[in-house]
């Protein structure tokens, strides 16, 4: 589904975002990308997104190239990619219901597509009852599951979490992990950068973690990177 | 792009207006006044056009006939007279009538009954051309002719046209210049507009969407407030310029006799495709430029 091979980034100020990085993720796995800040998380979803380009190395998604793509076409690259992030980056006067027809908007669906799907989604992550509320009228948690009914309306293959639950109470953050199992369960690939060690110590699920631009561990049905290994690092 | 797609599009535009009232009445209140301040300087300078060109038909050749030319020469040269291109118009003053004019300007009218026997006034044309600046060679056309005397004011002519041209050029500068500002004031407020929604912008980058699918609906948002802004701005410049044109229309009547402003129709019809194009153009380009930095996502 996601390979990166030999892929390298350096920023135009010299600082390095991502050395020599290959790896794969699989259709329908969950993973965790974990990291201190500015290990290069951020370079690895950005990348993902074609939001930047890399200095070598190919990217593939989808069985595309993404480092060919023209301009033109990062569009259709992101519309297989739904995107959630910490600050929920919901339109600000367009209500529940409008914020996930959008994205149905943008991809061409018809108005009876839309009136179909929009209410399922919402279904699914418990907003029916808040279709008509604007986001400025919900709870952190609430805005979270509307951008994941955005992210995933349009039955993309692959959803990318940018510290989802960054910005959320312990308990809210767990409707959001729920929800998340939720679409990993319906064959949605899941990519989720997080700080929040007890959730990935708790789901057990792959753990990718970057430090220094490259790729310090990778485990599947791992945990957060335990303290063992930093001090064997550090001391 | 799908009719479905163009329909919600143009849809979320005029949605998009009313959402966003404040910054839509700001940039309206912009191109209204840079549309106000244009219109009012076309109105100025089309109206001092107009007097140049009153003036200026005041500024005729006399011709001198001579004293032995009878009746059917007269005609003959008048023939000829309205034959010289750009001739506009040719009116015979015999002696009589000479005589009759100089002595009711100069409110004697003994004058008329003393000098009726031995009239020493010329018979003369009175020649009045399409274009001051053609005078010159009228004249030369009929110094050609025999019978007759050309005479004209050459110096006040020649200065009439420098000063009817210097205007027309200082007309051209100030409209130039205030529509460089009104384009660089509007692109200013719609840049502040699009800068308020760059987050908008930058979320529907991120979900997939298009250059022209967020483009659309602010090029729609931009069009329509230049249009309400030109429509604004041609109500505004009717009523005032009909107002101000009655008022100052009755003085002029009583002081400059014959001399009158432009009528108001004639300025709006100007003001209507300046206004129009004016005003839309600037919002559309305006939307368009400010836009294009922030597709860059």
């Amino acid at each position: 589904m996601i390979h990166l091979q030999n892929v390298s980034k350096v920023y135009s100020n010299g600082a390095v975002g991502l050395k020599d990085v290959s790896l794969s993720i699989e259709k329908g796995e969950f993973v965790f990308i974990t990291g201190n800040s500015g290990s290069g998380k951020s370079t690895f979803l950005k990348l993902l997104l074609k939001e930047i380009e890399p200095e070598h190395g190919k990217i593939i998604i989808n069985n595309k190239e993404i480092t060919k793509l023209k301009r033109k076409q990062v569009p259709y690259l992101r519309r297989d990619l739904g995107i959630v992030f910490q600050d929920f980056r919901l339109l600000p006067n367009k209500t529940v219901y409008e914020n996930v027809a959008f994205a149905m908007q943008i991809v061409g669906a018809s108005s009876r597509e839309i009136r179909k799907n929009v209410p399922i989604v919402l279904g699914l992550v418990g907003l029916a009852r808040k279709a008509r509320c604007y986001p400025n009228e919900l709870s952190g948690g609430e805005q979270q599951r509307t951008a994941l009914a955005r992210a995933i309306v349009n039955n993309n293959p692959i959803l990318i979490a940018d510290e989802p639950t960054g910005n959320l109470d312990p308990a809210t953050s767990w409707e959001i992990m729920n929800c998340l199992q939720d679409i990993n369960k319906r064959g949605v690939t899941i990519i989720m950068a997080t700080h929040e060690r007890e959730i990935v110590n708790a789901l057990k699920k792959r753990v990718i973690e970057i430090s220094d631009g490259q790729i310090s561990k990778d485990v599947y049905e791992g945990g957060y990177d335990d303290e063992l290994e930093y001090s064997q690092i550090f001391i | 792009m799908s009719w479905n797609t163009l329909r919600y599009l143009f849809k979320e535009g005029i949605i998009g207006l009313w959402k966003n009232k404040t910054m839509a009445l700001a940039s309206a209140g912009t191109i209204v006044l840079c549309l106000l301040i244009l219109g009012m300087s076309y109105a100025i300078g089309m109206n001092i056009d107009s007097l140049l060109k009153q003036v200026e038909n005041k500024f005729g050749i006399t011709c001198y006939v001579d004293e032995d030319i009878n009746e059917g020469q007269i005609q003959q040269i008048k023939k000829q007279i309205e034959g010289i291109s750009s001739v506009k118009e040719v009116k015979y003053v015999s002696k009589e009538e000479a005589l009759k004019s100089f002595s009711e300007e100069s409110d004697d009218v003994s004058i008329f009954e003393d000098f009726k026997e031995d009239n020493p006034l010329p018979a003369s044309f009175e020649i009045t051309v399409y274009d001051i600046e053609q005078q010159e060679a009228v004249v030369a056309a009929l110094k050609q002719l025999k019978g007759i005397e050309a005479q004209y004011l050459k110096q006040e002519t020649q200065m009439f046209i420098n000063l009817n041209k210097t205007i027309d050029y200082i007309c051209i500068g100030i409209i130039i210049c205030l529509i460089i500002v009104g384009l660089l004031l509007m692109s200013n407020t719609i840049k502040l507009t699009v800068y308020v929604r760059r987050k908008e912008i930058n979320i529907m980058k991120y979900i997939g969407a298009t250059d022209w699918f967020i483009r659309l609906p602010f090029l729609i948002e931009g069009t329509t407030i230049g249009l309400v802004s030109a429509l604004i701005a041609i109500t505004a410049i009717a009523f005032s310029y009909d107002f101000i044109n009655k008022k100052i229309a009755i003085q002029l009547m009583n002081s400059l006799e014959g001399i009158s402003l432009v009528s108001t129709t004639i300025i709006i019809n100007g003001m209507i495709p300046i206004c129009l194009g004016l005003g839309i153009s600037i919002g559309l380009v305006g939307s368009a430029f400010a836009i294009r930095k922030h597709l860059q996502v």
